[in-house]
């Protein structure tokens, strides 16, 4: 894919359409993101069901567009109420609110809004270099390797996503997969675990249980506190100074570079790159001490890094169709409904698909910058507006996106359900991620260790001799030692003996 | 967090043992196919080893105290500040707030049966715009979030407006 490729398809995008669409996606995604409580994913998943009879191109458009948007539209809470609106904003909130207690409200948004685009555009780039050479490297893939990758894939999940007890992830995880494999088996075609339901036969589709477990669990989790917050903060200036920027060069760059590594990896979502990103920039800051006391640095570190994670998460997308974060899992999602088969073949299939979802990036990124600028004081206005006429209205969104997909109440009563399974995961600390992670991977994982082990006639010993497979099990086995406290006992044992 | 742990990996204990016995009442060989094949094979494997993570989790939740222990100390304080003065507390429009209304417990339970009304009580046996208008209404009035004549505004708005936009902006059919 050259440079070329993508500026044609940029080209090919600028029409009135097109670009009406992006910057209305763009200030929805913002909108959402910004109010506590509601994700990306929920933002992405929500529009995934509304634009349903949209063309492919014109919806795929819209749900990059808002992705884009719901995780910068989070700083604006972080910043004026010092609640991330969504988790992957919680780093920016350190520095974003203290700058907002000093009256710098606007100056702190305008800071985030240009580290935010800067982030996307570098996660963009390295779109556009690293995925045409992952997907060479995918084209080697087997039903093997796809297996151990989705394996690797929970358990690297579970682990970044619930970092003080691991278990709780890969539990999540496990039981993703699990609710995946409810429905007609994609091989024998034979009912599982269905009790002669019509419905259950036809499996739990992927965004009502996305919806659920993301947004009518936050939806419960947000009316659970009898105090809620609004803005009193005033907008003054907006624009940030290009000396700031040019400042702290190595920090964005070093953010960006984070945000893109922790992208691509399966599940491992925009939270965790902001808070990775943020410790580097307070380890290898001039100034460490004004980190949490409203740094600039900090601040562009954060939201450099969950940003420029998009792009990132986009490339295992596109080259191995699994997602790199929760809001890419549902992109995905998205991309099937409408027809588009990322994975292996895709440069195949469609060669100039990964060069226009550059372009699309692009285009919103532009459109963020604008809309984050401009329309900063009316978009605040939302941040008002008391939460309990706010969440009725989400949930009967959220209602809307389940049901629009196949047209079946049963849709949206699995919505309620996996609604009250997300809030009693959230309740006990299990997190969200890797259960969604889990069953969007469930249907590969399913069908490649079936298909492997009937085209082996029941050998498991190609899981454990083919390269790919051996490498990705080395670093499977690496993840769990480092969190189970055995890596720790091997490290006193080698220390005794050298010592 | 201990206690809700063991309770948990029962949870999750009972959750596989429910998914074993699935796995194992399907066929296991037949035309075509013999276990390695078998519809049950990767449910099998999953929920034994979620089995296991939950056996983990109730014996961790017994054995190993010490772990509770740092994992509380190194949960993180909340973000906002209570001498913030650039937010404020959202005042209850609809009047005060009745004493059960600041129990998280009563407000969760409330939240969780509204919702459900809505979806398996409402949704699909009464006219869209209506279903919508009465949830929404009964859920700013319950939670005080606006006034009578407020409230009957935004429910009606919301419906009208959400069935205009679904259903003959974007062609969804709603229920």
């Amino acid at each position: 894919m050259s440079l070329w490729t993508v500026v044609t398809e940029f080209i090919k995008l600028l029409n009135a359409t097109t670009i009406f669409n992006v910057f209305w996606a763009t200030a929805f995604g913002i909108v959402v993101g910004m109010l506590p409580g509601l994700s990306a994913t929920m933002a992405v998943a929500l529009l995934t069901g509304l634009t349903f009879g949209f063309a492919p191109d014109q919806a795929v458009v819209i749900l990059i567009a808002a992705y884009v948007g719901a995780i910068y539209g989070g700083s604006h809470s972080a910043i004026l109420l010092g609640i991330p609106g969504t988790a992957s904003n919680a780093a920016a909130c350190l520095d974003g609110n203290p700058l907002a207690k000093k009256g710098e409200a606007g100056y702190a948004i305008g800071l985030a809004t240009a580290a935010s685009a800067l982030g996307t555009f570098f996660g963009l780039i390295c779109l556009a270099i690293i995925s045409p050479l992952l997907g060479k490297i995918a084209l080697e893939f087997a039903s093997w390797e796809f297996f151990v990758l989705a394996v690797f894939g929970i358990v690297i999940c579970g682990n970044l996503t619930a970092p003080k007890d691991p278990l709780k992830g890969w539990v999540a995880g496990l039981l993703g997969l699990l609710l995946s494999q409810i429905g007609q088996d994609p091989i024998q075609a034979f009912p599982r675990f269905t009790f002669g339901s019509l419905q259950m036969r036809g499996g739990l589709s992927l965004i009502p249980v996305l919806v659920g477990a993301y947004g009518v669990g936050e939806i419960i989790a947000v009316m659970q506190s009898p105090v809620g917050y609004k803005v009193k903060a005033k907008i003054t200036r907006v624009l940030p100074k290009l000396s700031d920027l040019f400042r702290y060069w190595k920090t964005i760059i070093r953010s960006g570079v984070i945000g893109v590594i922790i992208g691509a990896i399966p599940g491992v979502g925009e939270d965790t790159a902001a808070w990775i990103a943020y410790d580097f920039a307070k380890r290898f800051s001039k100034k460490p001490e004004e980190f949490g006391r409203g740094s600039h640095e900090g601040l562009i570190a954060a939201e450099t890094a969950n940003n420029s994670c998009v792009g990132g998460a986009i490339i295992p997308v596109l080259t191995l169709a699994v997602p790199g974060s929760a809001p890419a899992a549902v992109l995905l999602a998205a991309m099937w409904l409408h027809g588009i088969r990322p994975g292996p073949l895709l440069p195949i299939e469609q060669p100039t698909f990964i060069a226009t979802t550059t372009a699309i990036f692009f285009l919103a990124t532009i459109a963020m910058a604008i809309v984050g600028l401009s329309f900063v004081r009316p978009i605040v206005q939302v941040l008002r507006v008391p939460r309990t006429i706010l969440m009725p209205i989400v949930f009967v969104l959220c209602s809307v996106g389940a049901y629009a997909i196949n047209g079946r109440l049963f849709d949206v009563g699995v919505m309620f359900l996996c609604g009250l399974l997300g809030y009693v995961m959230r309740e006990n600390n299990y997190p969200a991620a890797p259960l969604v992670l889990g069953f969007i991977l469930g249907p590969m994982a399913d069908d490649n260790f079936r298909r492997a082990m009937i085209i082996r006639s029941g050998d498991f010993s190609p899981f454990f001799t083919r390269p790919i497979c051996v490498v990705l099990w080395l670093l499977t086995l690496a993840v769990i030692l480092s969190r189970s406290g055995l890596w720790d006992l091997v490290k006193r044992r080698t220390a005794k003996v050298a010592g | 967090m201990q206690k809700s742990d063991w309770w948990c990996g029962l949870a999750i204990i009972l959750i596989s043992l429910f998914f074993i016995w699935g796995s194992l009442a399907m066929p296991w060989s037949d035309k075509g196919f013999d276990w390695s094949g078998a519809p049950g094979l990767t449910p099998l494997v999953l929920a034994i080893f979620l089995g296991i993570t939950g056996i983990i989790l109730m014996v961790r939740s017994r054995t190993n105290p010490k772990f509770y222990e740092q994992l509380e100390k190194s949960m993180a304080p909340p973000v906002v500040e209570e001498d913030d003065d650039s937010i404020e507390e959202e005042e209850p429009v609809g009047g005060e707030l009745p004493a059960f209304l600041k129990s998280e417990k009563i407000r969760v339970a409330l939240v969780i049966l509204l919702c459900a009304i809505y979806t398996f009580i409402l949704l699909g046996r009464f006219h869209y715009i209506a279903a919508t208008a009465v949830f929404v209404a009964a859920f700013i009035l319950v939670f005080r979030g606006a006034g009578w004549l407020q409230t009957g505004i935004i429910a009606v708005l919301v419906g009208v407006c959400v069935w205009l936009v679904f259903q003959q902006g974007f062609g969804v059919f709603l229920p």
